[in-house]
C-alpha cells in the first residue's frame, strides 16, 4: 500500500499542479507547448538514452512483449469501432478517431513515470520496446483506418508508410531509444561528464512531463456523447489492462517487472495523440477530447487499483 | 580540481545545450520563454521552499552578510557610474542601466544551484538571503538613479518604489523564501507524501533553469559599444567580486562559507533583470543584453577557477 501511495500521490499531484496552474492562469496556456517541447526533445530523450544505455535488461523476447501489449490494443481498436457503429449507431467515418481514443494510451507522459517509480531500471527494457513502436504503429493504423472508412478503400499505401517512416526518423524519443541501444552494444562506459549532464536532464523529465500533461488538460473539454465516452473509457481503462494481464501472466509467463510494465502501459488513459488525430481527421473530436481529460481523471483510481493488485 | 570540474561542467553543458538548441532551431524561441516560466514560477520556488526548510543554525549575523555584499555593490555601482561619465562619456540615465549590468548577478538561475551543489545545504541560508534582497535593492537603486537624471519625469519616484515592492510580494521566488523560512521557524515537517511530491517537482528546477538560461541567451540581440561592454565586464567579473570578498573576509569577518557564497554570487554573470531594466527605460539596451551572453561565457572559466580556490579556503 505504501509504495503504491508514494508512487500515485506525487505523480497525480504534479498533474494536478499543472492543471490548476493552467486553470488559474498562473501559467499561460502556451506554457504547455513550450514545456512539452523541452520535455519531449531534451529531457525524456536524455532519460531514455541514459537508462537504456546503462540499465540491466531482463532477457525477454521482444515479440512476447509486443504480443502482450499489441494484442489488447488491436482488440480494443476493433471492439471500439464495432460497438460504435453497431450499438451506438455512429457513422463509419467516426470510427478511426474513436478507436484511436480506445487504444492509444498515454504511455510516455504517464506510463514512463509510473513504471519507473514502481520498478526502477528493471522497467527500462520493456518501456523501450513498447515506446519505440507504439506511436508509429498506431498513427499508421489510424491513418489507414480513416482512409478506408471515408473513401471505402485505403488507396495507395505507399504515401502512408512514407509519412510513418518520416515521423519515425524525426521522433526524438525513438531516436534516443535507438541511440541508447547502440551505445549499449558498444559496451563503452559513458564519460562522467556526459553521464552527469544526461542524469541532470533526465531528472527533469518526469516532473516536467507530468506538469505539462496537467497544463495541456486545461485545453480539453468533456463534451463528447456520453455513450461513446463510456464505451471508450471502459475499453481503455478496464478491457485493455485485463487482456494484457491475461496474455502477459498466465499465457506468456513474462518476468514480473516486464509483465508489470506491459499491464501498466495497457492501463494508461487516452493520450493527447488521440485528440490530435481526431482534430486532423475532423471527426469525433469531442469524444477524443473527453476521453483524454476524463480518462486521465479516472486513471487516478484505476491505476491505484491496478498497482495494488500488481503488488500482491 | 576534478571535483569542481564534475560540478561545473554539467552546469555549463546544460546552458550550452539550451543555447545550441535554440540557435539550431531544434527548440523554438517561445520554448525558451515558457521553460523560464515553468522554472521560475513552479519548480524553483518549490526547490527553494524545500531548501529553506532544511536550514540549520546560522553561523553568523545575517546583517553582516547583507552589509558585506551591498557595500561591495555600492562601490561597484559608483565605479560604473563614474566610468560611464568620465571614460564612456555617456549620460547618467545610461549609467543606471550600465551600473545595473555591472552589479546584477544571475544568482537565481546559476548562483543558487552552483552554491548548493558545491557547498551543500548549508549554502541555502546565505544564498536565499542574498537573492531575496538583490532584486529589490538593485531595482530601487537603478530606478532612483535613472529618475534623478531623467528630464521627462513621468511618475514620482515614490510610486515607482511602491510598484517595485508590490511586484516583489508577487514574486514566486521571494514568496517561496518567505513562506519557507516561516515554515522552518514554525517547525514544519513535510508529511512523507508531500515530501515526495515536492521533491519530484524540485528535481526539475536546476536542469530546466540551466537549459532555459542558455535558450534565452540565444534570443538576445548582440549589439552595443565595445567600450561600454568592456566597462561592464571588468567591473562585474573582476572588481565587484574582489571588493565583496574584501568586505566579507576582512571588514565584516564573515564565517568562511558565507564569504565564499557572497564572493561566488558577486562573480556570477550578468542576470536577466539587468536587461529587463535597460529595456524598460530603453537605455543601453544593446550593451546590457549582450553582456548577459558574453559574461556567461567568460564566467565558465572565471567561476571554475574561483570555485576551485574557494573550496580550498572554506
Amino acid at each position: 500500500m505504501n509504495l503504491v501511495l508514494t508512487t500515485i500521490v506525487p505523480i497525480f499531484s504534479l498533474i494536478a499542479i499543472g492543471f490548476l496552474s493552467g486553470r488559474l492562469r498562473y501559467l499561460g496556456e502556451t506554457t504547455a507547448g513550450g514545456l512539452a517541447d523541452f520535455t519531449f526533445k531534451l529531457a525524456i530523450p536524455a532519460l531514455l538514452f541514459r537508462t537504456i544505455a546503462t540499465a540491466d535488461m531482463p532477457d525477454v523476447s521482444p515479440l512476447a512483449v509486443w504480443a502482450a501489449y499489441f494484442v489488447p490494443v488491436s482488440a480494443a481498436w476493433l471492439l471500439a469501432s464495432l460497438i460504435a457503429v453497431l450499438v451506438l449507431g455512429r457513422a463509419v467515418s467516426d470510427t478511426a478517431p474513436i478507436s484511436m481514443s480506445a487504444g492509444f494510451g498515454n504511455v510516455v507522459m504517464l506510463g514512463i513515470p509510473l513504471a519507473l517509480s514502481i520498478h526502477g531500471d528493471a522497467a527500462a527494457g520493456p518501456i523501450a520496446l513498447i515506446i519505440s513502436v507504439h506511436s508509429p504503429i498506431l498513427w499508421t493504423a489510424a491513418t489507414l483506418h480513416n482512409a478506408m472508412a471515408n473513401r471505402g478503400g485505403a488507396g495507395p499505401i505507399g504515401p502512408v508508410l512514407r509519412d510513418a517512416a518520416k515521423d519515425l526518423a524525426r521522433n526524438t524519443l525513438i531516436l534516443a531509444i535507438i541511440a541508447g541501444t547502440v551505445w549499449r552494444f558498444t559496451g563503452l562506459e559513458l564519460p562522467a561528464i556526459a553521464s552527469n549532464i544526461l542524469a541532470m536532464l533526465g531528472a527533469a523529465a518526469i516532473p516536467a512531463a507530468l506538469v505539462s500533461l496537467g497544463l495541456s488538460l486545461t485545453g480539453f473539454r468533456i463534451s463528447g456523447q456520453a455513450p461513446t465516452l463510456t464505451m471508450v473509457l471502459l475499453l481503455k481503462l478496464l478491457v485493455m489492462p485485463a487482456m494484457a494481464y491475461v496474455i502477459a501472466v498466465p499465457v506468456l509467463a513474462l518476468p514480473t517487472a516486464t509483465a508489470a510494465v506491459v499491464i501498466i502501459f495497457a492501463a494508461m488513459p487516452t493520450g493527447a495523440n488521440a485528440y490530435i488525430f481526431a482534430s486532423y481527421a475532423g471527426r469525433a473530436i469531442n469524444s477524443a477530447s473527453g476521453a483524454v481529460v476524463l480518462g486521465t481523471l479516472l486513471s487516478i483510481f484505476t491505476s491505484t487499483a491496478l498497482l495494488l493488485t500488481l503488488a500482491k | 580540481m576534478v571535483q569542481v570540474l564534475t560540478i561545473v561542467t554539467p552546469f555549463f553543458g546544460l546552458i550550452l545545450l539550451g543555447f545550441a538548441s535554440v540557435k539550431l532551431g531544434y527548440l523554438s524561441r517561445e520554448a525558451a520563454r515558457y521553460m523560464v516560466e515553468f522554472a521560475v514560477k513552479l519548480a524553483m520556488p518549490v526547490f527553494l521552499f524545500r531548501a529553506m526548510l532544511s536550514i540549520g543554525e546560522l553561523p553568523g549575523s545575517p546583517i553582516l552578510l547583507v552589509a558585506a555584499y551591498f557595500c561591495g555593490t555600492l562601490i561597484a555601482w559608483i565605479l560604473a557610474a563614474l566610468a560611464t561619465a568620465i571614460i564612456l562619456r555617456r549620460p547618467q540615465t545610461d549609467a543606471a542601466a550600465i551600473a545595473m549590468g555591472a552589479t546584477f548577478s544571475n544568482s537565481v538561475m546559476l548562483g543558487v544551484p552552483l552554491a548548493i551543489s558545491t557547498f551543500g545545504p548549508e549554502a541555502a541560508a546565505p544564498a536565499a538571503l542574498l537573492i531575496s534582497l538583490d532584486t529589490p535593492v538593485l531595482w530601487i537603486m537603478a530606478t532612483l538613479h535613472y529618475e534623478a537624471f531623467s528630464k521627462d519625469r513621468t511618475g514620482s519616484p515614490i510610486s515607482a518604489l511602491g510598484k517595485i515592492v508590490l511586484d516583489l510580494i508577487k514574486n514566486p521566488i521571494v514568496l517561496a523564501l518567505i513562506v519557507g523560512s516561516a515554515a522552518r521557524l514554525g517547525g514544519l515537517v513535510l508529511p512523507p507524501l508531500a515530501d515526495t511530491a515536492t521533491s519530484l517537482l524540485a528535481q526539475a528546477a536546476v536542469p530546466t533553469m540551466l537549459v532555459a538560461l542558455g535558450a534565452s541567451i540565444a534570443t538576445y540581440k548582440m549589439a552595443g559599444q565595445t567600450s561600454t561592454l568592456a566597462t561592464i565586464h571588468i567591473i562585474k567579473i573582476i572588481i565587484f567580486p574582489v571588493v565583496v570578498f574584501v568586505f566579507a573576509a576582512y571588514v565584516f569577518e564573515l564565517p568562511p562559507l558565507w564569504t565564499a557564497i557572497a564572493t561566488l554570487f558577486a562573480a556570477m554573470p550578468v542576470g536577466a533583470n539587468a536587461y529587463l531594466f535597460a529595456a524598460k527605460y530603453d537605455v543601453a539596451v544593446g550593451s546590457v543584453s549582450t553582456s548577459i551572453a558574453i559574461s556567461t561565457l567568460i564566467t565558465v572559466f572565471t567561476v571554475t577557477g574561483l570555485l576551485f580556490w574557494l573550496r580550498t579556503v572554506v
